[in-house]
């Protein structure tokens, strides 16, 4: 027939281009992966307009000989599979397709010489052909050049944006990398001008991290989050998670490495919206950076073509490590709020000045001689009794409240702002599930069980986490082969839409793994609760009651945030004021 | 139109037409009531679209001037003819179908109107069957089940009183079923005359609760017609037509047990109270209470863990197994307010196993309870 054809070399390139090579931030991640797996300790990436007319990535790595060079741009050529298996992968890249690709819609100059050689060489890829071997002068490493992107694919030209965003997305990508190996230096020029410049350090260990991190993220990222740690058997999990209250409105600053390896994976990001759970609104996202580094064998990256996804033989026990680890984290924190906040809080101090300053005139001044309630001024022995010392307690001595809204406090080291309502809000509702969580969960029994129908892949996921549900205070069984029967549900919860409630709970396991949803109901029934039964806004608190709101602050699991990760309270600290002040 | 009312039957007959109308609505006709000048007198209608109430008000309270047909709002008028003295003459006037113009004594109105014929009308003859109740039968069988109806959407099919006949003995009754799928209330009377060929229907919760208003009126007799898909309820000049629910009644005799053998008799007045009070530190959303029957002692307990706790005692006549068994305190205490008579009969087995709670006095109604696990 001769309808079936074979397709020509360089149009399968382009097709494997189009997975691969989305932007120019692919090409710049292609290529600082390669200059990672060369072993390099200083990788230089210049990018101009945005990446689109040159990307030049130059690292001190291992390079390659005339013969290797010649090579490399052909498909399927790699140097990082030698043990001829997809079991043990220990490097970025494996699936020889970056060069190729890369080739296939622009052109390419590579420049290497190989680490114990003395000739470097110079080869240019045009039009997806080889040319033009000829001696270089490089002294050290590789350096590859690509030029005219997309020339030869003038539809996805169209798709790119400006050359600020696309440069962007470059330093977006250099970032993710950078941050899972502190010991190389980066550094990134965008149309001639430095970005950044990111020296590896020697600290040692996790502290090397934690610098990296400091010049990536920020330093507010590095004072507004706790170190995390766990390990079980040949697990191990590292990394520094930000406060609740350090929150964003997407998920897109949460930094997840497997193996050294960035990835973007629902599963991971589903067990940190675990992790989270009652700490954060629902449409708001913790910032984190999360190590796991795991036997290779235990892992598979070669999922998708950009790896960003990767699956895992043992994923419940990952997920539960990261909750785990997360909680417990967030947990021992005790009262911290993020220092974002009161940075945030003193850029909004201004100074004052008094309008209309009319100088000391009689009239101006007026005492209000009934402003102390006679019952709290008679004894003022009393008056003095209440206040307590600051010292030894974290949320310091309670001084006064304000518009009957927030309580002012004294520290060792400055002064707390406490949001009332939102603080007690906290501890009411953390008290609440203390409660239901070690009380048997009450169940309503029904007289007439609820028949829900299932489709048969999802009968045997909820029929796995039957034994979860109960737990939960939902109690089912098999019914036929597509339906089961609810026989309690949690006594909280009325007027349940069972068919939804089920559905929203399988996909949910499908999705994270987790039955999120039931627990989400119960919290957020309990955070209602909570609500009503709190002290509000706007209601008068004496000294006392003021400092025991404190002390159940600074042994409440948690506390130092809302239920909607608004923060409960504000630091500012003395040497803040001070540079209000201009005295420092 | 031009007509002259009487205000005091004015405002009856708003009263009992108003309540059907919803306070918002995306068709503004439907905040209306149709007011029709005829020969024999004045007949207003006011609809949600499923239920329809209609009154005529005749005779020495009205006088036709002239004829006419004008709709406007339903919860201004009844608030205007409220306010206005009682049995003065109240004159209502409209010369076209925009303006409705009120007069009593020295006051004067001006209400904005919509034209009549875009008034939804609803088909009110010819219904199957029509039998005649009295009306503390209607309430009886009405107020006993009602407070079990379903407020959730999704088994819509609960939402309101299954109402149907049953043969039991030889002997036909006419019965009342209601359940949210945590208690269940049933209730039965001697077949009315002409009920015989009804068939089973759901009479939505709405329409229960506006018959039950129209109830309190005090009238003898009332006559309900039925369908498949429609329900009628009148008497003298009220007429209220009511849509059914589309849907099956779930078989309940299945759940009714027949062998719950740890029967106690206990004052129903004492029950109550002690529910009452104990529930008091049961303060969570569940409000579990348990119920202990052992050795001529009845024990309702509490537990909060936050709180405390709390029990009393009743001296019984039992002498059969120790039962312990939770409920959600306000399934209990709507039973018990539904319990006329001096004694509630509990029947109970285990705790996962429904207990059934009867009337001493009156063994036509049975009412199920589904415990709580605690």
């Amino acid at each position: 027939m001769g309808v079936i054809l074979k397709l020509e070399n360089d149009l399968i390139n382009k097709i494997a281009a189009g997975e691969v090579i989305e932007r120019p931030a692919s090409i710049v991640k292609e290529l600082v992966e390669n200059s990672i797996d060369a072993m390099a300790t200083a990788i230089d990436i210049a990018i101009t307009d945005g990446g689109k007319t040159l990307i030049e990535v130059l690292d001190n790595g291992s390079g390659m000989d005339k013969e290797d060079l010649c090579v490399c741009v052909n498909r399927h050529a790699t140097s990082k599979l030698s043990n001829k298996n997809l079991v043990n992968i220990n490097t970025l890249g494996f699936r020889g397709e970056a060069l190729p690709s890369i080739g296939s819609v622009s052109d390419i100059q590579i420049e290497s010489i190989f680490k114990s050689s003395t000739d470097s060489w110079s080869v240019s890829v045009i039009d997806g052909k080889i040319t033009d071997i000829k001696p270089s002068a490089l002294r050290e490493g590789t350096k590859v050049r690509v030029t005219d992107l997309f020339y030869r694919v003038p539809a996805r030209l169209k798709f790119l944006k400006t050359n600020n965003t696309e440069g962007r997305h470059c330093q977006e990508i250099i970032k993710f990398l950078a941050m899972s190996h502190p010991d190389i230096n980066f550094s990134f020029s965008v149309d001639g001008n430095k970005k950044l410049l990111w020296n590896a350090s020697k600290l040692g260990d996790f502290e090397d991290i934690k610098n990296r991190l400091g010049q990536a993220m920020g330093e507010n990222f590095i004072s507004s989050s706790v170190s995390v740690y766990g390990q079980k058997d040949n697990i191990k999990l590292a990394g520094m998670i930000g406060m609740p209250t350090y929150n964003k409105n997407s998920g897109r600053e949460q930094y997840l490495f497997v193996n050294s390896r960035p990835v973007r994976d629902r599963m991971l990001m589903g067990a940190l919206r675990g992790a989270y759970r009652g700490l954060l609104a629902l449409d708001r996202f913790p910032v984190v950076v999360l190590f796991i580094d795991i036997v290779s064998s235990e892992v598979d990256v070669n999922v998708h073509p950009t790896k960003s996804e990767v699956r895992f033989k043992n994923a419940s026990l990952i997920r539960s490590m990261i909750v785990n680890s997360v909680r417990s984290s967030l947990e021992k924190a005790g009262v911290n709020t993020s220092s974002d906040i009161s940075d945030k809080a003193v850029s909004n101090f201004s100074s004052g000045s008094i309008q209309n300053y009319k100088g000391f005139k009689e009239d101006n001044v007026s005492i209000d001689m009934n402003f102390i309630p006679s019952s709290r001024s008679n004894n003022p022995d009393l008056i003095k009794e209440k206040f307590i010392n600051r010292d030894g307690y974290p949320l310091g001595a309670a001084l006064v409240q304000v518009h009957e809204t927030y309580i002012v406090s004294e520290t060792q080291t400055g002064i707390i702002l406490i949001d009332q309502h939102a603080a007690h809000e906290r501890l009411t509702l953390e008290k609440m599930r203390h409660g239901f969580l070690n009380d048997n969960i009450k169940t309503q029994i029904l007289l007439i069980p609820e028949i829900v129908q299932l489709k048969e892949e999802k009968m045997s996921i909820i029929l796995k986490y039957k034994d979860n549900l109960k737990r939960l205070g939902l109690v089912f069984d098999e019914f036929d082969n597509e339906s089961i029967a609810v026989r309690e549900h949690p006594a909280l919860l009325n007027n349940i839409d069972y068919s939804k409630l089920i559905n929203d709970l399988v996909e949910e396991i499908i999705e994270f793994g987790d039955e999120f949803v039931l627990s989400e109901r119960l919290d957020s029934v309990c955070g209602n609760l909570a609500c009503h039964t709190s002290i509000r806004a706007g209601r008068r608190l004496t000294i006392e009651e003021m400092n025991a709101l404190l002390r159940d602050m600074e042994n409440t699991p948690n506390s130092s945030q809302c239920n909607h990760g608004r923060p409960t309270f504000i630091r500012l600290a003395i040497k803040d004021i001070e540079t209000l002040f201009g005295r420092s | 139109m031009k007509v002259s009312v009487n205000s005091s039957a004015l405002l009856t007959a708003l009263q009992h037409v108003h309540s059907v109308v919803e306070r918002r609505n995306t068709i503004p006709i439907l905040s209306n009531v149709l007011l029709e000048a005829k020969e024999q007198g004045i007949f207003l209608t006011a609809t949600d679209m499923d239920i329809q109430v209609l009154e005529s008000i005749e005779g020495k309270d009205t006088d036709i001037t002239q004829m006419g047909t004008v709709t406007t709002s339903a919860q201004m008028l009844y608030d205007i003819v409220r306010k206005l003295p009682a049995n003065i003459q109240v004159e209502l006037f409209s010369e076209s179908s925009a303006k409705l113009s009120i007069k009593a004594s020295s006051t004067a109105f001006a209400l904005n109107c919509l034209p009549a014929e875009d008034f939804p009308s609803f088909p009110s003859e010819d219904f199957k069957t029509s039998f005649e109740i009295k009306s503390s039968d209607l309430i009886r069988l009405i107020d006993k089940t009602s407070f079990a109806m379903s407020m959730e959407e999704t088994r819509y099919y609960l939402n309101g009183i299954y109402m149907h006949t049953i043969e039991a003995d030889g002997q036909s009754y006419l019965r009342t079923v209601a359940t949210d799928g945590h208690r269940l209330a049933r209730v039965d009377m001697n077949l009315p005359e002409g009920a015989g060929s009804i068939p089973g229907v759901i009479i939505p919760r709405k329409t229960i609760l506006e018959i039950r208003k129209l109830l309190e009126d005090g009238k003898d007799k009332v006559t309900l017609s039925l369908d498949e898909t429609r329900i009628s309820c009148s008497f003298e000049k009220v007429k209220l037509i009511s849509k059914l629910l589309d849907g099956t009644f779930p078989d309940y005799t299945r759940v009714i047990p027949e062998g719950n053998e740890k029967v106690v008799n206990v004052s129903n007045q004492m029950l109550l109270e002690a529910v009452d009070r104990v529930s008091t530190v049961s303060t969570d959303k569940s409000r579990a209470i348990k119920i202990n029957v052992d050795n001529d002692n009845i024990s309702i307990t509490a537990n909060n863990p936050d709180q405390g706790s709390a029990s009393e005692n009743l001296a019984v006549e039992y002498k059969g197994d120790r039962v312990e068994i939770g409920f959600n305190s306000k399934y209990v205490l709507d039973v018990a307010r539904q319990i006329k008579g001096k004694n509630m009969v509990i029947k109970m087995s285990d705790p996962v196993s429904p207990t059934l709670v009867f009337d001493e006095e009156d063994k036509d109604a049975l009412f199920v309870l589904m415990p709580m696990r605690v």
